[in-house]
């Protein structure tokens, strides 16, 4: 890994951030890079997806990205930012079908770019962007999940419930 | 000239996650244009550490697909 020509990482948004084991990991590629006089030149290209309708909302995580292959001599070979991924969970996208149209597009796009030694274009990151399913259904469905989850626990009667307020009353 | 080309999966999920899928499909591709490639699932962080200190190697920080 730490001698390859493209590095991607791909990962889910966490509070407007990346996952704290990758950051860790950067961290410590970033302290390699600096302890090496002749570090090998490298390109890295990032993939972001959230639990909200929007993929704008990844666009902070993807800034932190370029900003560290740009403080660490890394090629910034563009992002792909995806709203609603959790509608895929996990499956692949080759059986995702018609859910799946865009992002498939927006990575064979991407893929062409990157094998082209060129960063991801904006048409790439415009399909990724775009919404899987509308937004009104989106929301529908992740309310069912939350309440569906909440009967598994037990728990349905306190989805509503404000603990700091609770606690603040006592 | 090879080229190669390495994913990291930074989702707590690993192998079965939307982030996999995503960067899968990608480094597939990738795959069919010539690349070498290799996929990784970075661990908690706390593993991260102690390997890290073990080994100063990227190579222990991650599990390889």
């Amino acid at each position: 890994m730490a001698d390859c020509d493209l590095l991607i990482v791909a990962f889910p948004l966490y509070i407007d951030c990346l996952p704290a084991p990758l950051i860790l990991m950067l961290e410590k590629i970033a302290a390699q890079r600096k302890n090496n006089p002749t570090p090998k030149p490298q390109r890295m290209a990032a993939i972001v997806n959230n639990g909200f309708p929007e993929a704008a909302q990844n666009n902070t995580a993807l800034a932190i990205c370029r900003q560290f292959a740009y403080e660490t001599g890394i090629a910034w070979a563009g992002g792909l930012s995806l709203g609603g991924g959790a509608v895929f969970n996990g499956a692949s996208l080759k059986e995702a079908g018609f859910l799946g149209r865009n992002v498939v597009k927006a990575l064979d796009l991407a893929a062409v770019d990157l094998t082209g030694g060129k960063p991801i274009s904006q048409e790439a990151a415009a399909y990724m962007a775009k919404p899987i399913i509308p937004r009104w259904l989106f929301l529908w469905a992740a309310n069912r999940g939350w309440k569906s989850m909440a009967k598994k626990h037990g728990v349905e009667k306190n989805l509503k419930d404000k603990p700091k307020q609770n606690f603040n009353e006592k | 000239m090879s080229h190669s080309a390495s994913l990291l999966v930074a989702s707590p999920r690993g192998f079965s996650s939307t982030s996999f899928s995503l960067g899968s499909y990608l480094l597939d591709k990738l795959q069919e244009a010539g690349y070498t490639t290799a996929k990784h699932h970075v661990q908690s962080a706390p593993i991260i550490n102690f390997l890290w200190k073990k080994s100063y190697s990227h190579q222990w920080l991650t599990a390889t697909c």
